[in-house]
This record gives structure tokens, C-alpha cells and sequence, in this order.
């Protein structure tokens, strides 16, 4: 007894039999459960090929996907590391999360930094798709953008390419990354790329280059503006406007580019760009023109909006330039074709623009004396699925056009503007019913009786009657009598 | 923005280019379907219009018509100027103008939109493309580059990455003209070397930017603070990527020793007579390992910046070292005789002593083991000998005998 427990103070006491063979079957049971778990585990996460796959995958197995490229860039297979997180960043833009917390940002640097061009293209690639990921991640990526920068001084087009494309995608992220690339010296790069017909030619890398051009010249300073007109950025839009096709997917890129320098208000305060205004304006509306012929599909609407927008801002902005634009040859036939559109974002820019153009009186005495131009304004007006909003526009301009003189109004009615507007009058909503009585209130007031032929003024008349009769708004009531009581006694018999 | 005037000043006061087209007067009669009085009136508004202008005044409608101008100003109407502003809108997609554009594959666009029979097609047809285009594999063969290709577009892409902007000096290759440029310039140009001490020629990395700085530091800082550059950055790579092996650290450092060494020293290298010969060639001895002079035409060159640092070519060759070992450069001088005698190698222990009485043999003596007196001596020792002098009656008497 005492030997034992002596024994028990001293040695270790070492198991049963029995015990032994239950530890074992235990370790080889929990053995068994963790391999099938993993098999389990490894059976869900498994992704087809990616070139199969249609659906995003779960925000887990995007992580392990990630987690794996990058472990596969660490360990040398650049080339299908980068291709696997290129895919991985477009399909989610939160895997560049991931990818930055795996420190993949120095490991994509040093691919940059690669004399294989393999590598440097899919590298590049990744870059593209990293940086149009969330803000957070593209304040990180920013780092690559001197590297960026470097490849659109070389030689490769297609590294220009990608290159041009990625710092696109960064400065539309935010403003200061637009104010970092400027700093860096990114924009004579970039217009040195479209420089030439020959290098615009290379339509893949000009497009690249004008998405990032475009992106910084959204710019809220005008620095980025300011530093484009210094490095010839005229030249370059000459070359783009004159020798791009309209048949060319660039024409929308171009056309984007020009509205969003040539629409700033600095940009008229800088008396060197005066000058280059009018050759922009005129090149704007030839290219709208030759558009506007192009059949009607999609990227008809898409290619013409950014030239009518670029016109007219700068007709608003200076009225030298609306008089310019009165003496183009083509500003009115290309206005006239806009008009026939049957896209209602073109129709409205095209009367916005009009509406600035005839902020100046000899340009409204221009519009109404095309009368092909006035009777498709009105028509438009008499549409039965117009929108509101262009119904209402259209007025806007209508209220113009009748105060430029009493001459002015005489053509108008000549033309047969007081029956259109009476014809939208019954058919209207009373909202726009005020407008229309507004003009032809001063309508009225202008008439030359003596001119008009018998009974035509009766249907303006039976209109305004009708509307008395059918409208429950009191003051548009007692507003419609008062315009009738401007027509002249004789014609009340009539 | 809503502008409720839309006239600025005068700022065409020069006459547009001439290269603009503009409507004659013919065109405008047609334009005013051939009346000459509506065309009289509308010239007639546009020049009223304008010297209103002039004056510095505004008109809103036909000044000459007296009962429209009252009119207006009881209305107290002005036409109305709308200007878009496109740099604050958001972005539109459906016309077209994004921020950022995320970059697809094409055969996963595909695959998205279109159906298996299309699928089928459309690679059958791209296995037909791809025969047609497949050429016999060629080697690059630029500078003896043999780098292999499939496809023109790839040798293309191999040749401006890896050929294009190489210096013909250190074959190290850039990105572009410019930075081969200043490579060439901080690197491999000697003139650069005299004056960068006395002035400012440290070009700025940015190609805009005209300022020089008169350290790679003061560069890189100007980078990181104006440009935003991120602060751990460097253009380019070895283009050698053998892993540097560990002895050419230690070289460096030797390197760096025997540079000062040899700058205040040099009359050891062009003393070869003077160096010391050791009879026994232990292999240490003649390490070129661990040969540390060299000339002064083979100090290595420093690097120029941090931005444009790179490893440098330092690797020692054989035929330095070859002359060294043959003139019998050893490497002990200056050693301590600890040093030394652990260096002989020690083979027989100090305890064994052959012979009752006698000495130890291969005991190690102090001042060296097979050291002659003209080894430990100074070499300033005067050994000549008048030979009318000598006394030989030593000599004489043991013949004799």
C-alpha cells in the first residue's frame, strides 16, 4: 500500500487497456470528422471556371479566390495570378478590399516593374479593374499612378493603353485625385497620344485617352482645363472633330471631351481661348450635322447629346458666339435635323439650345422667320404622347418668339401660329393653358385685321369659347374671356 | 445654373479664324425664302442690336420698335439663359459618360448574352482563326535575346519592353525615352559627375516639371511633397535577376574598406616587389575571395538616385584576382600572430615532444614558423657585404683539416 502510494506520488500512472483503445478510436473518429468536413467544405467552395461562371459567387468564396491569387502572385505565376484577380475585381469591386489587405499592392507594383511584357499586360489589366473599385480602394491604388503615368511616354500602345484606361478610372474617382494626376505631370502625356492623325488612328488607345482626358477635365478648378489648353489640347480637338468619323464609336468620347472644356464659364474669360471658340463651335455643329443624318439607333442619341450640349452652353455663355452661330451655314439645317429626331433627350437639348440661342433678338427674328422651323416646333407641341416637359419648353421658346417686335408677330400669324396654339389649347392641360393664353394674348394685341381674311380668326375664337366652357379653374376662366375680348368687335359676329 | 443675362463683354474683338465657313448673302436670302424686306429688317435688328451693344447697353427685343420695348419693360421680361453644367452632374451611363470603366473579358461578356448554339459557333470559328494565324515559333535575335514567339503582336509587345529603351551600358532597360535619359545623364556621363557637386542637375522625375535638384534626396522629396509620389517608390528593376550570392556583399564591403585603404595607400599596389610570398600555399592564402586590392580603375561606380536605384553590376571576375594570385598576394599581412598561427593550422599538438631532452619539434616560435630574418626584419635593413672584408681563416682552417 504504501509502495503504491509512493509509486503514485512518483511515477506517472499509466492507462488501461481499455482507455488506451478508446483513445484511439476517438483520434481516429475526430479524424474522420475533420477530413469529411474538409471535403465538405472544399465541395461547396469549388468554383467552375470562371469563364463559366454567370453569377457572382458568394462573398466568401470571392474572398478565398482572392486570398489564392494572391498567394499564387507571391509564389511566381504572375501571369495567371493577375488574370484570376483582374476577373476577381470586375465581377466584385469589394475584392479590391481584399486584395489590398493581402499587401497585394507592392506585389502588383513590382509586376509593373517587370521586363516581361506578359506580365506588364496583365498587370495592367489588373490595374484597370482595381482601379475602378470603391473610392477607398482607389485612394490606395493611387499609389500606382506614377508608374501609369511612365508607360504612355513609352512605346507599347497596348501598355498606353491599359495605362491610359486605369488613370481614366482614377481620376473619376474623386477630385483630388484629379488635382494628384495633374501634379504628376499625367495630361501632356495623354494629349501627346492624340496629338496626331496618326496616333489617333490607333482608335482602341484614343478612346482610353479621351475617357481619361474626359475625367479630368470634370474637374471642379478648371486646373486640369487650363493645363489641357496649355499642352495644345485645340490642336488635338481640331484633329479629333475634323478627322474621326461619324461612323466611329470615338465621335461620343469626342464629343464629351470638347462640351466638358468648351462649356466652362472660365473659359470665356481667358481672351487667348476667344478665338478658338468659333472654330470649335463651328466644328461642333458640322460634326452634329453629319450625325444627325446617321440612322436611328442607340448610339445615334448617345453620340449627338455631348455636341448639342457643348453648343449650347457656349451660345449661352456668349452671345458673340449665338451671333457666330447665326452666320454658320449649317447651324440651322443641322437644328432643323435634331428637331426630327425621335429621341425626347435629343429633342430637349435641341430647344434648349435654340432657347439660348434666342436670348439674342436678331437671332429669335432668324428662328421665326424659318418657318419650316416654327411649324415643326408647333407640331411638336401638338404631339399626343409629347412629354411635359418639352411641351412646357417649347412654350418657354414660343414666349420669346412673340416679343421680338410687332413685325415679327405679324409673320406669325401669317404663318399660322395662333391656330396651332389654339388647336394645343383644347388638348392641353390647364398648366400649360396659362402660357399658351400669355401668347396669344400678345398675338392678339399685334393683329392687323385689315390683313387677315374673313373667318380666321373664328376657330382661335371657338377654341378660347371652349375652354371656357369645359375648364373648372376659375381664374383661367375669367384669364381666357380677357383674351377674347381682345379680338376686335367685328370679328365677334364672324 | 440659370444666367439671367447672357452677355459678356466684348471678348471676340478680333475677327474669327478664317478657316471658318460663313453664310453669304445669297445663302441668307434663300435662308428667308427669297424676301428681301425680311432679310433688310432682320440685317437691321442685328446692327441696332449691336451698337446697343457697344454702347454698353442691353436689348431684349427690336430697339426700333418702340411699342415692344415698353412692353417688355412693364412686363419686366428677359430671356431666359439655361448653361448645364456637366462638371458636377453625376455620371450617366445611358449616354455614355462614366467615371470609371471596369474592363471585361470578352469571352465572359459573351458567354453572358448569348446562347449555346451561338457559343458553339463562335468557337469553332475561333479555332479556324487561330490555325490560320498560328506561325512557326522565332526567336527574338535582338541583342542575342532568345526569347521565343508565336505571334508578331507578342515579339512587338517583347521588343518595347525589353529592347527598346536600353542603356548600352549597364543593359538595364526603362519604361521611356525620358527616363533613359536621366539614367544616362546621372549614370554613365562624366561630366555629370564633375558638376553635380557645384550645382543643382538632379532633374525632377516628373517630365512637365523644369527644376533640378542638387541631391537624389532633395529630388525624391521634392517627388514625394509636390507630386505626391508615394514616398517608397523606384522606376525600374534589376534587369539581372541572379540572386545576388553572399559573398559579393562581403566584397562590397571590402570594397569600401580597400577604397579608402587604397586611396591612402597606394603605394601598395605599385609596389608588387614588396608584397610577401609565402612559400607554403595554404589554400586560404590564395582565396580570391578573399583578395581584397584592386586598381583604381575598378572601384564600381555609385548609383545615382533612389528613384533610379538599382543593384549594381558589382560582380568581381576571375582576372582580377588571377594577376594578384600570381605575383603571390597573400592576405595575412597586417593579421595578428594569433591569428596567423591559427591560420597554419596547427597539425601537431604542442604536448608531443619527440625525444627525451631534445626540443620540441614543430614547436611554433614566436615571430612566425619558417619566418627568415629577412622577413621579420624591416625592410630598411642595409645587407650588403664588402667582400675585402671578410675574414675567411674559419673557412680556411676547416679545408685544411
Amino acid at each position: 500500500m504504501a509502495g503504491e502510494e509512493h509509486r503514485k506520488l512518483y511515477k506517472k500512472s499509466g492507462k488501461d487497456t481499455f482507455e488506451i483503445q478508446l483513445a484511439v478510436k476517438d483520434s481516429l473518429l475526430s479524424g474522420q470528422r475533420r477530413e469529411r468536413e474538409r471535403l465538405l467544405t472544399r465541395k461547396r467552395l469549388k468554383v467552375e471556371s470562371l469563364n463559366e461562371a454567370t453569377c457572382k459567387l458568394s462573398a466568401e468564396k470571392e474572398q478565398l479566390r482572392v486570398e489564392g491569387a494572391t498567394k499564387l502572385l507571391k509564389s511566381g505565376q504572375k501571369v495567371e495570378a493577375l488574370t484570376a484577380l483582374h476577373q476577381c475585381f470586375a465581377r466584385d469591386s469589394k475584392n479590391a478590399e481584399t486584395f489590398i489587405k493581402c499587401e497585394g499592392l507592392p506585389l502588383l507594383h513590382s509586376c509593373l516593374l517587370s521586363t516581361n511584357s506578359s506580365v506588364l499586360h496583365a498587370a495592367a489589366w489588373c490595374s484597370i479593374n482595381l482601379t475602378a473599385a470603391d473610392s477607398h480602394a482607389v485612394q490606395k491604388a493611387l499609389r500606382l499612378s506614377p508608374f501609369l503615368i511612365q508607360f504612355l511616354s513609352g512605346s507599347d500602345s497596348t501598355m498606353q493603353e491599359l495605362c491610359a484606361w486605369a488613370i481614366g478610372n482614377l481620376a473619376g474617382d474623386s477630385q483630388s485625385n484629379k488635382e494628384t494626376l495633374l501634379g504628376q505631370g499625367v495630361i501632356p502625356h495623354l494629349l501627346n497620344l492624340v496629338s496626331t492623325p496618326h496616333h489617333v488612328m490607333v482608335e482602341t488607345r484614343t478612346q482610353s485617352v479621351l475617357h481619361a482626358l474626359i475625367n479630368l477635365a470634370r474637374d471642379t478648378t478648371y486646373k486640369c482645363c487650363r493645363c489641357m489648353l496649355e499642352n495644345s489640347l485645340f490642336s488635338s480637338l481640331k484633329i479629333l472633330l475634323k478627322e474621326v468619323p461619324e461612323s466611329s464609336q470615338l465621335c461620343q468620347e469626342i464629343g464629351w471631351l470638347t462640351s466638358c472644356v468648351y462649356s466652362r464659364e472660365e473659359i470665356f474669360s481667358e481672351i487667348l481661348n476667344a478665338n478658338q471658340c468659333g472654330t470649335i463651335l463651328h466644328l461642333v455643329v458640322d460634326k452634329l450635322l453629319h450625325l444627325s443624318c446617321l440612322p436611328q439607333d442607340e448610339s445615334k442619341e448617345k453620340m449627338m447629346i455631348p455636341y448639342l450640349l457643348c453648343c449650347g452652353n457656349m451660345i449661352g455663355l456668349s452671345t458673340e458666339l449665338a451671333l457666330l452661330a447665326s452666320d454658320l451655314p449649317m447651324f440651322l439645317p443641322a437644328m432643323k435635323a435634331c428637331l426630327s429626331s425621335s429621341s425626347n433627350a435629343i429633342l430637349l437639348d435641341t430647344v434648349w439650345t435654340l432657347s439660348n440661342f434666342c436670348a439674342e433678338p436678331s437671332c429669335r427674328a432668324l428662328v421665326v422667320s424659318q418657318s419650316e422651323l416654327m411649324s415643326r416646333l408647333l407640331s411638336l407641341c401638338n404631339e399626343a404622347d409629347i412629354h411635359f416637359e418639352l411641351l412646357s419648353e417649347v412654350l418657354s421658346l414660343m414666349e420669346g418668339m412673340v416679343r421680338v417686335s410687332c413685325v415679327m408677330n405679324r409673320l406669325l400669324i401669317k404663318q399660322g401660329t395662333l391656330e396651332n396654339l389654339s388647336h394645343l389649347l383644347k388638348n392641353s392641360k390647364s398648366t400649360v393653358a396659362d402660357k399658351i393664353l400669355s401668347i396669344m394674348e400678345i398675338l392678339l394685341q399685334d393683329l392687323d385685321l385689315p390683313q387677315q381674311p374673313p373667318g380666321a380668326l373664328s376657330y382661335v375664337r371657338e377654341s378660347l369659347q371652349y375652354l371656357t366652357t369645359i375648364s373648372f379653374d376659375i381664374k383661367l376662366v375669367e384669364r381666357t374671356k380677357a383674351v377674347m375680348e381682345l379680338f376686335p368687335l367685328s370679328t365677334s359676329s364672324v | 445654373m440659370e444666367i439671367e443675362e447672357s452677355y459678356h463683354g466684348n471678348i471676340l474683338k478680333t475677327l474669327p479664324l478664317d478657316e471658318i465657313p460663313k453664310v453669304t448673302n445669297s445663302e441668307r436670302l434663300v435662308l428667308f425664302g427669297g424676301d428681301r424686306e425680311l432679310l433688310t429688317y432682320y440685317l437691321g435688328i442685328r446692327e441696332a442690336a449691336a451698337k446697343i451693344r457697344q454702347d454698353g447697353g442691353q436689348c431684349f427685343c427690336d430697339p426700333r420698335d418702340d411699342k415692344m420695348t415698353t412692353r417688355l419693360k412693364a412686363e419686366g421680361w428677359r430671356p431666359r439663359v439655361l448653361v448645364k453644367d456637366l462638371k458636377n452632374e453625376g455620371d450617366d451611363p445611358d449616354l455614355g459618360l462614366v467615371g470609371k470603366q471596369t474592363a471585361l473579358d470578352e469571352d465572359t461578356k459573351k458567354l453572358d448574352s448569348d446562347t449555346d448554339s451561338e457559343n458553339e459557333e463562335r468557337s469553332k470559328n475561333r479555332l479556324e482563326g487561330e490555325k490560320e494565324n498560328k506561325m512557326e515559333s522565332f526567336v527574338c535575335g535582338v541583342q542575342g535575346c532568345s526569347a521565343q514567339f508565336t505571334s508578331l503582336a507578342s515579339h512587338e509587345s517583347h521588343y518595347h519592353t525589353s529592347h527598346n529603351f536600353v542603356c548600352h551600358v549597364c543593359r538595364r532597360a526603362f519604361v521611356s525615352n525620358f527616363l533613359l535619359d536621366v539614367h544616362l545623364e546621372e549614370n554613365h556621363d562624366s561630366y555629370f559627375k564633375v558638376l553635380s557637386p557645384q550645382m543643382d542637375m538632379y532633374r525632377c522625375l516628373v517630365e512637365s516639371c523644369i527644376l533640378k535638384f542638387r541631391t537624389s534626396d532633395l529630388r525624391k522629396d521634392h517627388l514625394v511633397t509636390v507630386h505626391k509620389f508615394p514616398a517608397p517608390f523606384s522606376f525600374h528593376g534589376p534587369i539581372n535577376h541572379k540572386p545576388q550570392k553572399a559573398k559579393s556583399s562581403k566584397k562590397k564591403s571590402r570594397e569600401k574598406a580597400n577604397k579608402n585603404r587604397n586611396n591612402c595607400s597606394a603605394m601598395d599596389m605599385e609596389r608588387p616587389e614588396a608584397t610577401i610570398h609565402e612559400p607554403a600555399a595554404s589554400p586560404s592564402a590564395l582565396n580570391p575571395e578573399k583578395t581584397t586590392t584592386y586598381s583604381p580603375s575598378q572601384q564600381p561606380t555609385s548609383t545615382s538616385t533612389a528613384a533610379m536605384d538599382v543593384e549594381p553590376c558589382t560582380e568581381v571576375s576571375a582576372e582580377n584576382a588571377a594577376p594578384l594570385q600570381d605575383k603571390g598576394r597573400h592576405s595575412n599581412r597586417g593579421k595578428k600572430w594569433s591569428q596567423r598561427s591559427r591560420g597554419r593550422g596547427g597539425r601537431v599538438p604542442a604536448t608531443i615532444c619527440f625525444g627525451r631532452g631534445s626540443q620540441r619539434a614543430f614547436q611554433h616560435q614566436r615571430g612566425g614558423r619558417g619566418r627568415h630574418w629577412h622577413q621579420t626584419q624591416h625592410m630598411d635593413v642595409d645587407t650588403t657585404v664588402d667582400i675585402e672584408k671578410v675574414d675567411f681563416a674559419d673557412l680556411a682552417e676547416s679545408l685544411e683539416g
